[in-house]
């Protein structure tokens, strides 16, 4: 066989393959076809909701969402940055609540009390705890899983211990914290209150920019889900893993430092023990939006829409007359339902290609 | 079963008759007793409060009375600190367990090296300890908060609440206690759920819940929180709606409701003075020590314990705190 | 990564680099010459005063059996591995060792057997991935990206989806993505590790074309295989290593692929074409009768008898694979008939087919359900195991050994011991643990997908041994094969599928690899 008889043909077929293959599984392909069924998901909840109550489906339904969901966002970005790289983060409560905690306390003792000020300190502690995650990562090349759990611990150890930190009630917060929680953009006059645009949507929209661009547009994020896509590969590509974890972690630490805040001036109290232990909620919103545990999968777009499931799920059982447990059996169904579905496409893709690893 | 108890009454007269003769000991020699509270956990401004009641108790009685506590609210480290009052074999034992399961047996090692156990916040230990000290009988704290509640709503109109848990017994019993008072006296208020909200004790849950709950009922006048996180972010949550018509009663304490009692977006807030529980508390183990009588109507010298009743071995005051805004500011937990 | 001098030369994001453009006309110019390199680890000395040169425009074959010293050769030229003496002399400027980041600055890329692409990434992020990581701004142009990748696409002659997810694509325009990026880096000397073995047939010559095209532009290429017809098609020059030496370097035409087996073993193998040593017996086991799935196959009719082996040739698509897992129980029939020893089969599940009988070995390794990290024994007890747990509740070791030791022995496994992890072997060797674990079944029919892709000449031989044996011990074995060497050695018949149905049967005198391969050519 001479490939000069065949080869010419030959290619011509091959390409013609790749390129209908290409238009079926269209741009950015499985991922986006799992978030139209996520929204679509989305929708048939608010309908169902709105058929029991129909008052839901207002202005002020929207906007309690936003600033419910806002803090846990703005975190679940963190995590979604991590989870593409391969990793896993448990410890960004534990970060959050030790970054705002450190960033009131510092606030009230300066008597700078300005929010500004109260969001870098809180985003540069973040950071420091997360780039000493990234750093251990790295040096010792541990499990994230493991390292992470073990930063958890020593960070509530450290508040206990160290800080003796006792909660910070709301008539001892800086006014500027008090108040950030409380503050519309805008608002008009809804019966006997009102209804605001919470200014947690600022921060939000921050953070939705911000890790696009650093996932999409930035040399880092690309080399990001390299890593979690092939980190063997990666290392071969001479990407430098440090530089990456360094950044990758560092910049969870400032986002779940940014949620600690608008998270203390939500509750108005920083007490040491509350947000831990709502790690895996956080989790799962990450994953039902299409990250990949093992990595190189995940998208701004479907943090958002992962968090809206679970944020309504969570605010709207009163509404529809339900008990609070059925918010875990909601979020366990979807994840199943979610996990099963990213399981079926990829059996089909694969059958497609005659390839029965996974049956 | 039988036997049983009547062997448990026995040891018990037994033991009481050990802690007589050693009360007779102390009292010879003028030893100072020493009386040891236990509390939840160290730095939270509750147990600073009942600190101040135990040592007042040690100035007015001379007894070598002072409080220890674990660094986080951890029952293993709480336990730890009780096993080593044991073995320092100290005259009596006040605890305030974080986990009154957990703890039992440790206190009934306490009890048979013939040590004065007084437990407080936990009736189920009453039995195992010598006795439980209870600001005031639960029914009563619940059918005063809708009192409460009614009196602040003009008498009528609809209300919501929030509990800590539907599983949470003392909650629960505030919450039937209260809504049957506010049925039989209050006719015209109205209960507009099934059961109460829960809140798990999370700030973050029990807003969320509150909001969503003001947003369902917009013609809501009234809403309670039988706990703390409950009751202040029902508060937080009227503040941030701009709806000082709807009112908030609950548990509460000055340092964490207090702004909102203060900015008028909670009406009251009820609790128990923890210095006075925590010298109430002292004050029956001195007794018990100097083997004087511990039965109904002593007075313990506290507001509240002027003239306890006793049913099956806890101490029952009568020391609701009601908290308002001109009042909130004279303590400081 | 590169050097920051480097970056500064080499910014345009080049394919092949117009340094190339002086290789004159019957101008030779040495790329790489390696002289005396030496490698040892404990106890085994790896290179042993290795000379080799390369020329730039060359295609040389690096032929060797698995631990012949190639994996470390490449190492040490990649940066991987540091020699323990010799010289690495890159156009004449001698080097004791590499560094990673220095041989890809000398321009040299390796292709690794797995490739190294991300399959979460683009077709054009996959390709410009070196250019954009190596920058020193820290944004992203997706039209440069895209540029990039279009540039060396184009060097390479061939097209592929810019923007669909890799990962989503066959493995053909995975390699040549890979390949694609390998030219983003102004690649002068390009070493494809076993580039072949996962490829299907079409996608090769896709492959070998494009490895031409390279070298027509004057980029020096290093080949490893284990399909020695394929190297003789496209090599300049071969290199064989044996035991860490070098055996010799000969031109084509100097050798043939039996000589060359010999070379790269040191064992002298009969393997030409055996004669069918057994009575064809009247029942046949199988029996498949107008069998057709929508869009797979159609019309499909033959039969196995015990002690047959039947081979089935045919480009990737013609339905051989499709057909085999039908039997299987994996990929259900529409219509027609299949007869298992007189009585009708008509799996839905491997389980089923397993238990009928069945065993397939397919081509793909490592989704043979072979536990990598678990003892040698353990994996070949698993199948049997498997089966029987309804008995036994718990595995007992004792009896994991002595079936783990039994077939160790039967199919030659080359182990120290039964309790070493799978993966510590070679692909020869895993692929005898494969075939172990299902031969523990004691399947009356063996169906064998490419049985010795990616394997060395030596451990091939064994196999086909192996698989004859089978067969006289009365079993049927269906053996689908690209290597058309192979069918033409061991099978008796072998039919030729082509669009779907069986389009020749070859036996007897008309079995050459001659006929098939044209007929294989009529096809595509």
């Amino acid at each position: 066989m001479k490939p000069q008889d065949t080869g010419k043909k030959v290619e011509a077929g091959g390409a013609t393959q790749t390129r209908l293959l290409a238009r079926l599984l269209g741009r950015g392909v499985g991922s986006q076809g799992g978030l139209s069924l996520l929204a679509f998901l989305i929708v048939v909840y608010v309908v169902m909701v709105a058929l029991r109550s129909p008052d839901f489906l207002s202005l002020a339904s929207l906007f309690d969402l936003i600033r419910s969901g806002a803090a846990w966002t703005v975190v679940a970005l963190g995590v979604l940055v991590v989870m593409v790289s391969g990793g896993i983060d448990v410890s960004f409560l534990a970060n959050a609540i030790l970054s705002a905690y450190v960033a009131t306390v510092i606030t009230k003792w300066t008597g700078l009390d300005s929010l500004a000020f109260a969001l870098i300190v809180a985003m540069t502690i973040g950071a420091l705890v997360g780039a000493i995650n990234g750093l251990i990562i790295s040096l010792f090349s541990l499990p994230t899983l493991i390292t992470t759990l073990a930063m958890q611990g020593v960070i509530q150890g450290v508040l206990m211990v160290f800080l003796g930190a006792g909660p910070i009630t709301a008539g001892h917060m800086p006014k500027s914290l008090r108040y950030f929680g409380t503050d519309v953009l805008f608002e008009f006059p809804d019966g006997p209150g009102f209804v605001g645009l919470s200014v947690f949507v600022v921060p939000l929209v921050f953070a939705v920019v911000a890790t696009w661009y650093l996932l999409n547009r930035t040399a880092i994020g690309r080399a990001t889900y390299a890593i979690g896509s092939n980190r063997l590969a990666a290392i071969r590509c001479g990407v430098n893993l440090l530089k990456i974890n360094l950044v990758i972690y560092a910049y969870a630490g400032a986002l779940a430092g940014l949620m600690g805040v608008m998270m203390v001036s939500d509750i108005r109290l920083v007490d040491p023990v509350t947000l831990v232990g709502n790690e895996l909620l956080v989790l799962a919103a990450v994953v039902i939006g299409g990250a990949k545990l093992s990595g190189g999968a995940g998208s701004v777009s479907g943090v958002l829409l992962g968090m809206t499931l679970v944020t309504l799920l969570n605010n709207t059982l009163v509404t529809i007359g339900l008990s609070a447990s059925w918010n875990k059996f909601f979020i366990g169904c979807a994840l199943v339902l979610i996990a099963s579905i990213s399981h079926y496409r990829a059996k089909m893709r694969n059958l497609r290609q005659l390839n029965f690893d996974n049956i | 079963m039988i036997t049983r108890r009547s062997v448990l009454v026995g040891g018990a007269g037994m033991l009481a008759l050990g802690s007589m003769g050693r009360a007779a000991f102390g009292a010879e020699s003028g030893k100072k007793y020493e009386i040891v509270m236990c509390a939840k956990q160290e730095g939270i401004s509750w147990f600073d409060d009942m600190r101040k009641g135990v040592e007042q108790f040690a100035a007015d009685f001379g007894a070598n009375a002072y409080q220890i506590a674990p660094e986080s609210g951890d029952p293993a480290k709480q336990a730890q600190m009780v096993e080593s009052l044991i073995a320092k074999h100290v005259d009596a034992i006040l605890v305030v367990p974080n986990d009154p399961q957990s703890i039992k047996p440790i206190l009934e090692k306490a009890r048979k090296a013939g040590i004065i156990v007084i437990s407080h916040e936990a009736q189920s230990l009453a039995g195992v300890s010598n006795y439980d000290v209870e600001a005031f009988k639960n029914e009563d704290f619940g059918a005063l908060m809708f009192e409460n509640l009614a009196k602040a709503m003009g008498g009528e109109g609809k209300y919501a609440g929030i509990v800590g848990a539907l599983t949470m017994e003392t909650h629960m019993q505030w919450f039937k206690a209260g809504l049957e008072y506010a049925k039989k006296n209050y006719p015209k208020l109205e209960f507009v759920l099934s059961e109460p909200l829960e809140d798990n004790n999370d700030e973050k849950t029990a807003l969320d819940k509150v909001n969503e709950t003001l947003k369902k009922y917009p013609d809501l006048k009234g809403f309670f929180g039988c706990s703390v996180s409950g009751s202040s972010m029902a508060a937080l949550a009227v503040e941030k709606l701009r709806r000082k018509d709807i009112k908030v009663v609950g548990l509460g304490l000055p340092s964490i409701n207090g702004v909102y009692l203060e900015e008028g977006y909670q009406a009251e807030a009820q609790c128990w003075r923890p210095a006075d529980a925590g010298y109430a508390a002292a004050y029956v183990a001195y007794k018990a020590l100097k083997g004087e009588p511990i039965e109904a109507g002593i007075d313990l010298k506290r507001p509240g314990y002027e003239k306890v009743t006793i049913e099956n071995g806890v101490v029952y005051g009568n020391a609701t705190l009601v908290l308002t805004k001109d009042n909130y500011g004279d303590y400081g937990f | 990564m590169r050097t920051s001098e480097n970056i500064g030369t080499h910014v345009a994001p080049a394919g092949v680099r117009p340094a190339i453009g002086f290789v004159g006309e019957n101008h030779i110019m040495e790329l790489l010459r390696l002289e005396g390199l030496s490698k040892r680890y404990i106890g085994t000395q790896a290179l042993d005063a290795v000379d080799m040169t390369i020329e730039a425009g060359q295609v040389l074959c690096l032929a060797g059996a698995n631990g012949s010293g190639k994996s470390t050769l490449i190492k040490c030229v990649a940066g991987g591995e540091t020699p323990d003496s010799g010289k690495i002399i890159w156009q004449g400027q001698a080097y004791d060792s590499l560094t990673p980041s220095q041989s890809m600055a000398l321009g040299i890329e390796i292709i690794y057997q797995d490739l190294s692409i991300f399959p979460d990434l683009t077709v054009a992020e996959n390709i410009a991935f070196h250019v954009v990581q190596s920058r020193h701004r820290s944004w992203v142009d997706l039209r440069e990206v895209d540029r990039i990748a279009t540039k060396a696409l184009h060097e390479l002659g061939a097209d592929l989806p810019l923007h669909a997810r890799l990962g989503d694509l066959p493995i053909g325009a995975r390699q040549t993505a890979a390949i694609a990026r390998a030219l983003t880096q102004d690649c002068r000397l390009l070493v494809m590790d076993e580039p072949t073995t996962a490829l299907p047939s079409r996608d090769v010559a896709q492959l070998l074309s494009m490895v031409h095209r390279l070298k027509s532009k004057g980029m020096a290429i290093v080949f490893i295989s284990h399909k020695l017809d394929e190297l003789f098609e496209i090599a300049d020059r071969f290199y064989v290593l044996r035991d860490g030496r070098k055996v010799g370097d000969y031109a084509p035409a100097e050798l043939t692929t039996t000589r060359l087996s010999y070379l790269m073993t040191g064992v002298e193998f009969k393997g030409e074409k055996t004669q069918q040593e057994f009575e064809q017996i009247a029942t046949p086991l199988l029996v498949v009768e107008d069998l057709r799935r929508r869009d797979q196959y159609h019309d499909v009719s033959f039969s196995l008898r015990p002690g047959e082996i039947i081979g089935f040739a045919g480009l990737t698509g013609s339905g051989r694979t499709e057909l085999a897992l039908t039997l299987f129980g994996l990929n259900p029939a529409d219509a027609g008939k299949i007869t298992l020893a007189g009585r009708p089969h008509s799996p839905r599940s491997p389980r089923e087919a397993i238990t009928n009988g069945i065993a397939l070995v397919s081509e793909d390794r490592h989704g043979q359900g072979l536990f990598a990290r678990k003892a040698i024994m353990t994996n070949i007890a698993s199948s049997v195991f498997e089966r029987s747990a309804g008995r036994f509740g718990l595995l007992s070791q004792a009896s994991e050994r002595t079936i783990g030791d039994t077939w160790i022995d039967k199919v030659r496994v080359k182990t120290p011991s039964g309790e070493e992890p799978v993966q510590s072997l070679s692909g020869g060797n895993q692929q005898k643990v494969v075939l172990a674990k299902w031969l523990a079944t004691d399947p009356k029919i063996l169906i064998l997908d490419n049985p010795t892709v990616g394997i060395d000449v030596g451990s091939k031989m064994e196999i086909h041994d192996i698989v004859r044996q089978l067969a006289r011990q009365g079993r049927g074995v269906i053996m689908i094969s690209d290597d058309l060497e192979e069918l033409v050695m061991s099978c008796n018949r072998v039919f030729l599928m082509q669009t779907g149905t069986l389009a020749a049967e070859f036996h007897g005198e008309t079995l050459t690899v001659e006929n098939l391969s044209s007929g294989l050519r009529q096809t595509s």
